[in-house]
């Protein structure tokens, strides 16, 4: 039986319905720093000694950071998948999110896992040959809570298109 | 709740960040390689086939920044940004390529005390992310975390 890759499918060939643990990432203090310094210069961010005093008692994780790591995770997982396979069939291009939520902070030494789920695909056909994919993206931190979840429309490209 | 200057409050006219950033191809493809290895985001050929007709910034990257941008514009209407606390929606509207200078327009919608995050308020915001010539890049309805003044240690 030949593996179906998941990158070497059509927006046809991807059901709804669909559910993935994608990948993990355990947040370490100094790559926290290092992004917040550039996007998030808040102290809370950017400074584990300060941190201590402030909101969250302890350093945390700027939220785009999080969800960059997700970006980071699917990639891999959908390179893993693919093997190779770089017939144009390239899932992936962002259009929009939305009911984006971080709920809790992570801190340094905390591990992330990301999951999606496939909600829905758009009948609207994008410049002749693309296809939107709906998913519901969540990430959990060690202790089983929701830190961040959100929604995000992305290209498929359609087949024979 | 925070003492929000009345401008902030009741206008809702929008503010632009006082200060525009750019980015380098060298900075494009440094965020991609760490965090979006996506071909269009990291070779100029790549991004010249692709969808995105040359070498783009990654989303993100764009969200990352436009959201510094935003609390820039926060700072200088006296409000003391914390952190983005949740975003309603956000469209990429065209492709970020380098060297384009980046600047945030906040329009503050409205001001609720309390957030989920600890001793702020929320303010409820829809965010441009433009270009000089105010071509808009991305767009962002949002609530951002706003220090309410009381955090004691």
């Amino acid at each position: 039986m030949s593996q179906i890759y998941l990158r070497n499918r059509w927006f046809e060939d991807i059901p709804v319905g669909e559910f993935h643990v994608f990948g993990s990432h355990t947040f370490s203090e100094l790559e926290m720093v290092e992004f917040a310094t550039r996007y998030a210069p808040q102290p809370e961010f950017t400074d584990p000694e300060a941190a201590r005093e402030l909101r969250w008692r302890g350093l945390v994780a700027t939220p785009w950071h999080v969800n960059a790591i997700w970006m980071r995770k699917m990639v891999d997982y959908m390179e893993v998948y693919a093997q190779g396979v770089n017939d144009g069939r390239r899932n992936g291009a962002g259009v929009s999110v939305s009911a984006l939520a971080w709920l809790e902070p992570v801190r340094p030494g905390h591990t992330v896992t990301y999951t999606y789920e496939i909600i829905g695909k758009s009948d609207k056909v994008i410049r002749d040959k693309w296809g939107i994919i709906s998913s519901r993206n969540e990430a959990f931190n060690q202790y089983g809570n929701k830190v961040m979840s959100f929604e995000i429309d992305i290209l498929a490209e359609r087949a024979g298109a | 709740m925070s003492d929000i200057p009345s401008s902030a409050a009741t206008t809702l006219a929008a503010t632009t960040s006082p200060t525009s950033i750019e980015l380098s191809e060298k900075e494009i493809t440094q965020f991609a390689s760490q965090f979006d290895p996506q071909p269009y985001h990291l070779d100029a050929a790549a991004g010249a086939a692709s969808i995105f007709g040359g070498l783009c910034a990654s989303g993100w990257q764009i969200a990352a920044l436009g959201t510094r941008l935003a609390g820039d514009a926060l700072e200088a209407q006296g409000m003391a940004f914390v952190s983005l606390s949740s975003v309603d929606d956000m469209r990429w509207r065209r492709p970020s390529f380098a060297n384009e200078a980046l600047r945030a327009r906040v329009t503050v919608e409205r001001v609720e005390p309390g957030s989920n995050v600890p001793h702020c308020d929320t303010a409820h915001l829809k965010v441009d992310i433009v270009t000089e010539a105010l071509e808009v890049l991305a767009v962002m309805t949002c609530a951002a975390a706003i220090d309410d003044g009381k955090l004691r240690s």
